[in-house]
């Protein structure tokens, strides 16, 4: 009995041993691999954005903790096979639903690449119209793909919520969302430039997510209702304080004419609103949001510039004047990184650029302020939407030498901003391009001895009123 | 820091795990402990760390003063002294502004006090130092004369921010010296790494759904997908917390410690006293011992002692109108069982009983979790579950309940005592040698793939907080 616990004994510690030692080994290796790691990567390619870098350590970063927050996210972002892991969590997510019970419930059809078309309320694709600036001819489904309904297939109603991503029918629709504390505390932040620049005119525009194109269709009432939303916004916008003394220097008017000759001081409130809501809705038919990405396209990019153009007191630029140009083959838009579903992998999206028509240069700094520079605002190289003003950066400044000297906006943007600046290359002679979550700079400081006709507050709806963008806004104007 | 998080799974604790083992004397071990304790808490707040290490000092010096006096008369005056200057910072931090509105709101007066973040886990590392002192002023633990051994009992860093919180007495051995074999670190990982899946994979997963429904506009969401939404609720802020619990038990039980069980089981409870018996257990002993007790307990007001016990309780939870609520609506309910309900349950028939009691469970503990979800709207909140003003479904619920519905019926059936039902059938069936190392070869798989699903989970899941942090 004694040798038989002996023996059990060993075992026992020799099966303890073994796994630990499996355990530990696997452990350190990964960690070694993880922190010894060369080249730790800058961008995911998966998910189109720059990764984490190693945050600044100060006294100051150390004290307020962003220093740690920053290292925290530096290795969650940039660790060992991070990508791969990144893909293979979205494929494991799978078996969190039904489906791994059910398989393909048939609850939706797989359409092919090229029979991808939105259908209007009818139920019909949405064809190219007659208009010199309809899809078709001024920028929207590709020729071969605008099948009629019957070709498409039976599409059956289908819907699909996951990470605030919707699938219906044949593509993928990002959802809003509002708060109207978080909407004030921004206009709050945006009144605060204005007393910041007291000489620049300070104005929003908020970017309506794709899901507004399902309004009037039976998701209306269950979705936020984007235009009341975008409308009480512009309300809390109009009811901030006349700027007509903290103005009276100001080189533009929002409602003045329709060229820059007619500016003239203004007289309205401190910031300034543009709605582009009911002209994305006019057009909703065309290929204004791209099937497979979060983005508008630069076609919905040009309503919104329209309606920026038109309220700021320039002649918009007519869209049928800019190069159309197809660059590179179809994508997968990031909706389906985000989501981590198969289908979404059908409804491939095509990038249409429309190249502005005055010369231009472009220069990008980087997070650790190195400098590229580029001969349009457009690159022609890749396809997706990193193509306008080559994605996301800290500080992007472009120069246009044939309009008047002088004249000059900040745009301050998330990514919806990058498909609108290449139009303002139309009426701007310098656009300054800041994206506040690659990279902090002062711009109290910056803009000292640079006068600013215009600071555009140019991003998507959600985030006039998340706290986080409005605490980030906030800190730029830090001294 | 997060233990569910990268930096700390591949950095932190491995760094810590090197040292620790390297160096072989107690006292260097505990050095070791309390420096990776103090660059843990110091990594998420770099500087109330000094308001910790400013508490345990204090209640070093009550200790030593309390050690020192005969008299019970000043005994009890030295603690009360520590325990109203342990309460000073987290009324400060805490309740300070809640109780300023109250005021306000009472009286025509404009009280202003400046917006302070709360200190991480000043709840339960505040409750632990004066466990310290109680344990000390009734006798059932010695005096701890060295000032690093008792900042290690208050910092150690698994149970630091968010609990269980740790009586000094249960530690006070420990603290001195340990026994630890390779079980012990095995069993640790493993344990370590059952809570990690519960708060990756179950917790965030049940809390994105949760939040999807619950977080939406008041008026865009129905009374199904309210009741969805608390149903996902339940489960998140369970598997969040008693996952946290799990952890930091496996991480004391790697460095030889053997903290007490926070959480068992406490969704198959029967009626409200059980709950309460099996959840945050830690907490419940803590009031029981500390106030319910000491002001009459069951022998005299038991009512209106359970009612303090648990207002209080709420309070603890946040300082807000919902806990206290969240907490009186307990209280209520556990003086109801007591003078009636659980009487009443008995009479009943068997299988009646048990479906009446556990249909009551349900909804009164779903119930409970609206009050503690709308910190914000109780009323707008509360009245979706009840159908006021609201649809009675929507797709959006449905799909989302569709899209997470393994992950719910995961969480419902781990919720209930599976495992130890399968391992009690196992080790019936097989010899105890087999059972034994048969049980520590599953484990050991269990924790190289649950490492590793951790791990891919982690790597790209932005969502991360744990709930219990803000207490």
């Amino acid at each position: 009995m004694k040798m038989k616990e002996s023996r059990f004994g060993r075992t026992n510690k020799i099966v303890n041993i073994s796994g630990f030692t499996v355990i530990a080994a696997a452990w350190l290796l990964v960690a070694s691999l993880n922190l010894f790691q060369k080249d730790r990567p800058e961008i995911s390619e998966a998910e189109q954005r720059a990764l984490a870098g190693f945050p600044e350590v100060n006294i100051s970063t150390v004290v307020d903790g962003s220093a740690f927050r920053g290292i925290d996210n530096f290795v969650t972002d940039t660790f060992f096979m991070r990508d791969f892991l990144v893909k293979s969590q979205q494929k494991f997510s799978v078996l969190y639903g039904l489906d791994l019970i059910t398989g393909d419930s048939g609850r939706i059809a797989y359409i092919p690449p090229a029979a991808t078309g939105r259908q209007d309320e009818a139920g019909q694709i949405v064809t190219p119209d007659a208009s010199g600036e309809s899809p078709g001819s001024g920028g929207g489904f590709p020729e071969e793909a605008v099948p009629t309904f019957s070709e498409a297939g039976q599409l059956p109603e289908t819907d699909y919520l996951k990470n605030g991503v919707l699938i219906y029918k044949n593509a993928a629709y990002s959802m809003a969302d509002y708060y109207e504390a978080g909407a004030r505390q921004f206009v709050a932040v945006a009144e605060q430039y204005a007393d910041a620049f007291p000489h620049t005119r300070i104005i929003i525009l908020p970017a309506p997510l794709s899901a507004m194109l399902l309004d009037g269709n039976e998701f209306k009432g269950a979705l936020l209702d984007q235009r009341q939303s975008l409308l009480e916004i512009q309300a809390m916008c109009e009811a901030t304080a006349d700027s007509s003394t903290a103005v009276a220097e100001t080189p533009g008017d929002l409602s003045a004419g329709s060229s820059p000759d007619t500016i003239r001081p203004a007289i309205g409130p401190k910031v300034r609103f543009v709605f582009v809501f009911d002209e994305l809705w006019a057009h909703r038919g065309e290929y204004i949001y791209f099937y497979s990405d979060h983005h508008w396209t630069a076609r919905g990019a040009y309503y919104a510039y329209r309606c920026f153009a038109g309220a700021a007191g320039f002649q918009p630029a007519g869209i049928s004047s800019m190069k159309e140009t197809i660059i590179g083959e179809p994508f997968v838009g990031g909706l389906y990184t985000f989501t981590g579903d198969e289908r979404i992998k059908a409804f491939r999206d095509t990038l249409y650029a429309y190249f502005p028509v005055k010369p231009h240069t472009m220069k990008v700094y980087d997070k650790d302020w190195n400098i590229m520079e580029f001969g349009s605002s457009i690159l022609t190289f890749g396809s997706n939407y990193s193509n306008f003003i080559a994605g996301d950066n800290p500080l992007t400044v472009i120069n246009v030498p044939d309009n008047p000297e002088g004249l000059s906006i900040l745009v301050i943007k998330d990514s919806y901003g990058n498909a609108m600046v290449p139009f303002l290359t139309e009426h701007y002679n310098t656009i300054y391009v800041v994206d506040p979550r690659h990279g902090s700079i002062k711009l109290r400081e910056y803009f000292k001895n640079i006068p600013l006709t215009d600071i555009l507050f140019l991003n998507h709806l959600n985030l006039n009123s998340t706290t986080s963008w409005v605490q980030t806004l906030q800190n730029l104007l830090a001294e | 820091m997060l233990f569910s998080s990268l930096l700390f799974i591949y950095i932190f604790l491995p760094a810590l795990l090197i040292c620790y083992f390297t160096v072989r004397r107690n006292s260097q071990r505990r050095a070791v402990l309390l420096l990776f304790s103090l660059v843990f808490y110091a990594w998420g707040e770099p500087v109330y760390i000094i308001l910790m290490i400013g508490l345990v000092f204090v209640n070093y010096i009550f200790g030593l003063l309390i050690n020192k006096t005969e008299s019970l008369r000043e005994r009890r005056l030295l603690l009360i002294l520590a325990v109203i200057v342990d309460l000073c910072p987290l009324f400060f931090f805490k309740y300070l502004s809640f109780m300023t509105g109250i005021i306000n709101g009472l009286f025509p007066v404009e009280i202003s006090v400046p917006g302070v973040a709360l200190p991480l886990g000043i709840s339960f590392f505040t409750f632990q130092a004066m466990s310290y002192i109680f344990d000390l002023y009734r006798g059932t633990a010695e005096c701890q004369k060295s000032f690093a051994r008792l900042l290690l009992y208050i910092s150690f860093f698994p149970q630091l921010v968010a609990g269980p919180i740790v009586r000094y007495a249960d530690i006070e051995k420990q603290l001195e010296d340990r026994k630890m074999n390779i079980e012990d670190i095995n069993e640790g990982l493993f344990r370590f790494t059952a809570g990690l899946l519960k708060k990756v994979l179950i917790a965030n997963t049940c809390g994105r759904a949760a939040d999807a429904i619950l977080g939406a506009d008041l008026n865009r969401t129905s009374v199904f997908g309210s009741w969805i939404g608390i149903l996902f609720y339940a489960m998140q802020i369970y598997y969040d917390f008693s996952g946290y619990s799990d952890m930091a038990i496996g991480l004391g039980r790697i460095f030889g410690f053997r903290f007490k069980e926070n959480f068992n089981y406490p969704y198959i409870s029967r009626n409200v006293t059980e709950f309460w018996r099996r959840w945050h257990i830690s907490l419940g002993s803590f009031f029981r011992d500390y106030v319910y007790i000491p002001i009459g307990g069951n022998r005299r007001y038991w009512a209106r002692n359970a009612f303090i016990v648990w207002s209080l309780t709420g309070l603890w939870h946040g300082a807000s109108w919902n806990f206290v609520i969240w907490g009186v609506y307990y209280g209520i309910l556990l003086i109801a069982e007591k003078a009636l309900l659980l009487r009443l349950f008995a009479r009943l028939p068997g299988i009646i009983s048990a479906v009446v009691s556990y249909v009551y469970m349900a909804a009164v503990t779903l119930f409970g979790w609206t009050l503690f979800y709308f910190s914000d709207n109780i009323i707008g909140g509360t009245g979706r579950f009840l159908g006021i003003g609201v649809q009675a479904s929507e797709i959006f619920s449905i799909a989302l309940l569709r899209d997470n519905a393994v992950i719910l019926i995961v969480a419902a059936v781990f919720a209930a005592p599976v495992v130890p039902a399968l391992s009690c059938r196992m080790k019936k069936i097989l010899p105890e040698n087999r059972y034994v190392i048969a049980s520590r070869v599953a484990k050991t798989a269990f924790t190289a793939a649950g490492i590793a699903l951790g791990t891919m989970l982690l790597a790209g899941s932005s969502y991360n907080p744990f709930l219990y942090f803000r207490f």
